[in-house]
């Protein structure tokens, strides 16, 4: 069974609307907000919270304490959505790689609307139509929290065709590109409060030294955010992180209208190994910045990221997706900080040419410089007494810092550049997109 | 002699040099075609790591102790605070 949320004045279906934060009829032009909806379907207040306020000051709040107060038996810790956690009867694995679709009819049309196993709405094919799989939502799980989508449909497409016209090396073909599908999809995530303290023995070497470093430190994540779509690129959904949480609201089923969503199907149990892998590897890196010296390594630790509050939230996100050279790229924006995610190919001729032109600049200088740096270094060799191998091993060292500060790191850096190429070219994400019905 | 100063110059100033025009190259590339790629660090979630205690230059032996002599581990100030008011609040 889908549902669709009408308007009480003409009968025509309601969508949200990012930049009037209402819920707007294009039919009668009327707009309601969330609070006049509820009152006209007589639903109750979702938590007893003020309508529009975060929810983190209410249903949220509730259920996340420190350890300190846990300890003290203050309020409880740990997961209240495990009793009403209900998944599909497939797997969730038997179900990778395959997209099962299943058939629903439209309200409005009575057309047939083929959406996948996790869709939690999408439009009508026929009529167009904003359509919500409630009963979906219902069977599964309700998400706790949801932040409404900031940034509509036009302004996406304006950031990204802003920010791709002010690429020095970005193709022509690139810069007047043709959007090929731009998706506002709202992706599960899990949000988990988590507190990781620990005392850490870090391993370094300054000099000729080695020594140790001692480090009691501790740190609360809030809304650590862990997305919970398997079938969405994690390297992705991390790249798009910071989501402003202060700002998310309590559930409501109207929001979906006029977006696509989905719903988990990367449990919380998997989501919390996940989250507490990240959490060790962002607590370690900090630390790591706090330890003097070089190869620094870490020796001791017994860092158990303690879960202490977790919540199933839908978040916005806007995934455009262009042809260039006949490869898709899809583009992403977090649909309420703006953050822009994606990376595109460069003009090659454009690169080598000024690639040639440095070379010829900085090559000629270099080798006066160290033609002048050679006789010297010989002419100490020659007559500089006992003492003389000592600079040379300075100068030998100090062409091996440089050749390792030019090629070693302009290379990794090519390298990260070509991954985050092949990321936004990358067929899943592009699938992912791609597998919805069209408006 | 003077000769392998000047070929041993211009072949470690030609290296170096297109090491450097290609650095300066990839970085331009990256700020030009890379739209988006930083992730989220702790302060994104919260206030960060909080370092309680800290300590540099130790011996193996001298880290060993501090690590295992069975102190309670020591919350930091935030931590602490919450807790104390919390316990204020209920003794009232």
């Amino acid at each position: 069974m889908t549902n669709q949320i009408k308007c009480p004045g003409c009968g025509w279906t309601l969508e949200y609307d990012p930049a009037l934060k209402k819920f707007c009829c294009i039919f009668c032009c009327s707009a309601y907000t969330v609070d006049e909806l509820r009152n006209m379907r007589g639903e109750e207040p979702v938590n007893a919270a003020p309508l529009g306020a975060p929810a983190g000051e209410t249903a949220g709040q509730a259920r996340t304490d420190s350890p300190a107060a846990a300890a003290a038996g203050a309020l409880p810790v740990g997961n209240t959505n495990r009793d009403r956690l209900a998944m599909p009867e497939e797997g969730i694995r038997k179900v990778r790689g395959t997209i099962p679709m299943n058939v629903l009819t439209c309200r409005s049309c009575g057309a047939e609307l083929m959406m996948n196993h996790v869709e939690a709405s999408s439009f009508c094919a026929y009529c167009g139509q904003a359509t919500i799989a409630s009963e979906r939502i219902e069977d599964w799980l309700e998400p706790d929290t949801i932040i409404p989508f900031e940034v509509s449909r036009e302004e996406a497409e304006r950031i990204i065709r802003e920010r791709l016209y002010a690429g020095d090396f970005i193709p022509e073909g690139i810069k007047n590109f043709q959007t090929d599908r731009l998706r506002g999809i709202y992706i599960p995530y899990w949000l988990f409060d988590i507190y990781c303290a620990d005392t850490q023995g870090w391993y370094y070497k300054s000099g000729k030294y080695s020594y140790y470093a001692y480090r009691a430190a501790d740190c609360k994540l809030q809304n650590f955010t862990t997305e919970a779509s398997a079938r969405f690129n994690d390297e992705y959904s991390v790249k798009l992180e910071p989501f402003d949480t202060s700002k998310k609201v309590p559930f409501h089923e109207a929001y979906l209208s006029g977006f696509y969503s989905d719903r988990f199907d990367v449990n919380d149990e998997e989501a919390e190994n996940l989250a507490r892998l990240r959490a060790v590897k962002l607590f370690d890196d900090e630390v790591k910045a706090t330890v003097p010296g070089s190869n620094k390594k870490l020796e001791y630790t017994e860092l158990k990221p303690e879960i202490l509050h977790e919540e199933y939230s839908m978040l916005p996100v806007w995934f455009m997706t262009f042809r260039y050279e006949d490869n898709p790229y899809t583009i992403l924006v977090n649909g309420q900080t703006r953050k822009m995610v994606g990376a595109v190919p460069y003009v090659k001729r454009k690169a080598i040419a000024t690639f040639v032109a440095l070379a010829a600049i900085f090559s000629p200088i270099l080798a006066v410089a160290f033609s002048y740096a050679n006789y010297f270094m010989i002419q100490i060799l020659l007559h500089g007494g006992e003492d003389s191998g000592k600079p040379l091993g300075y100068y030998i060292a100090f062409i091996v810092v440089l050749f390792s500060w030019t090629w070693v790191a302009a290379i990794r850096k090519y390298r990260h550049m070509k991954q985050c190429i092949g990321l936004t070219c990358s067929t899943s994400t592009n699938r992912f997109v791609k597998e919805r019905t069209d408006r | 002699m003077g000769a392998f100063y000047w070929i041993t110059g211009i072949l470690l100033g030609i290296a170096i040099g297109a090491g450097l025009a290609l650095r300066i190259v990839v970085a331009l590339i990256m700020s030009s075609n890379d739209i988006g790629d930083s992730s989220g660090t702790t302060k994104d979630f919260g206030h960060g790591v909080t370092i309680c205690e800290k300590k540099n230059g130790l011996s193996r032996k001298k880290l060993e102790k501090r690590l295992y002599s069975g102190r309670a581990f020591i919350k930091s100030r935030r931590e602490a605070e919450v807790y104390l008011k919390q316990r204020q609040d209920r003794q009232m």
